[in-house]
């Protein structure tokens, strides 16, 4: 028997050896459930935005088709919704859509709108209320997005007018009220004019700036100019974006 | 003469190391196991998001839908889609017309004889609420333009479609 290595030793040895292996299980254990427990979460999170891309093309798409007269009936909640009647629309035929409407509104000459198109519910100095109609038809329609606590803003870009902030068109102007469900960011979006011009701020690229995670569909508006006795087209961009807040009513969140 | 303790055998003394080493190696199995299902439990969910935004993208293709559109769509494309993917489906189509109101039981949405228009890959009489909800199903909803106020009207308000994918 070796006196260096006595029998007890090395039995002691041997468990020792047995508890380190275990140990070393326990850790590796560990790690799986940890990998494990996070498998999965990026795909999870890219199929949320897809449903979410999805929806607001659906939108966008039943705005095409969604008529005047059928969204007289909606009440909005007028703390988001300020300065909101929607039974302007309720005499309007029923051919007529909430796009036509708001391609008559979008499509001011420029004799009576020398600083550009304004979204403000008239065509020329008639009244075209169409961005009554999509305010009132985009707070019906992005309901089930706005009770899960997600804000939207909705803008229409002037291909015509390109601007250094934002390359794909001048924001039209929204005077008085925005498309939006946000009242800080109805507020920020307010326009202002400078030297002259009217400057009205991208509410999206706002909220982009603010940090928030922006989500955004766009898609080609058309709109046909009879003026002048020609027909020219002009291009704009029909744009919403989403972004999830925890903006209250009532003191904003504080 | 030195007393020899804790001397058993050669064999012996290497038995109370066995302990630990068979309960880190049924540790270590045991471990594995788990994970496996989770992962599969977790890639099956999975498949049944994608197979649901799948059909998500057929049934929105247009802003507008009729009840004859839905059954058409639903003979074309929806069923064979639905059968591939080895999922179960309900898609409903309700009209809306004076504005959205969410039903606090959203067992309501599964009940196919109650929807305006609906498609699925079984026969309605065998879709039962309760047992879909059971199944913790994925549902999605969307927008979208349906004849109001009546059903013959030509003129359009809001309805919902209501994709409901389960295994």
């Amino acid at each position: 028997m070796s006196e260096r290595n006595p029998p007890a030793k090395r039995a002691q040895a041997a468990v020792f050896d047995g508890i380190m292996f275990l140990l070393l299980v326990s850790l590796s254990c560990t790690f799986v459930f940890v990998t494990v427990a996070s498998y999965g979460q990026q795909e999870d999170q890219v199929m949320r935005s897809a449903y979410m891309l999805n929806y607001m093309q659906s939108v966008m798409k039943s705005v095409y088709f969604i008529d005047a007269s059928t969204i007289s009936n909606i009440k909005p909640d007028a703390t988001l919704y300020p300065n909101l009647d929607c039974l302007k629309t309720k005499d309007y035929p029923g051919t007529v859509s909430v796009s036509d409407l708001v391609k008559r509104d979008v499509g001011d000459p420029a004799q009576t709108h020398p600083l550009g198109p304004a979204l403000d519910d008239k065509f020329g100095t008639a009244d075209s209320p169409g961005k009554t109609a999509l305010r009132c038809s985009l707070e019906e329609l992005m309901k089930p997005l706005s009770l899960s606590g997600y804000k939207y803003f909705s803008e229409f870009l002037d291909q015509r007018r390109p601007t250094a902030e934002s390359p794909s068109g001048k924001a039209v102007t929204q005077p008085e009220t925005r498309i939006t469900n946000s009242i800080l960011f109805a507020k920020l979006a307010e326009p202002a004019k400078q030297e002259g011009q009217i400057v009205q701020p991208s509410g999206c690229e706002l909220a982009k700036n603010a940090g928030a995670n922006v989500l955004s569909v766009a898609s080609p508006f058309r709109v046909i100019n009879y003026i002048g006795g020609g027909e020219t087209s002009n291009r704009y961009i029909f744009r919403i974006c989403v972004w999830q807040s925890n903006e209250t009513a009532v003191g904003l969140g504080r | 003469m030195v007393a020899r303790r804790a001397f058993v055998g050669p064999l012996g003394d290497d038995i109370p190391s066995i302990f630990p080493i068979v309960a880190g190696v049924l540790l270590f199995i045991g471990t594995m196991a788990y994970a496996a299902s989770l992962v599969a439990e977790k890639n099956s969910y999975l498949e049944v998001r994608k197979t649901s935004l799948g059909l998500s993208y057929i049934v929105t293709e247009r802003g507008q839908m009729k009840k004859a559109d839905l059954e058409t769509l639903c003979a074309d494309k929806l069923r064979k889609f639905g059968t591939n993917a080895r999922v179960k489906f309900l898609i409903t189509l309700e009209r809306e017309c004076p504005g959205y109101v969410f039903e606090t039981d959203p067992k309501t949405t599964y009940d196919p004889n109650t929807a305006y228009a609906a498609c699925s890959n079984l026969d309605f009489d065998a879709i039962k609420p309760d047992e879909v909800a059971a199944r913790s199903p994925v549902v999605l909803n969307y927008p979208v333009a349906v004849p109001c106020p009546d059903e013959g009207s030509f003129t359009d308000g809001f309805g919902m479609i209501n994709v409901i994918v389960w295994r």
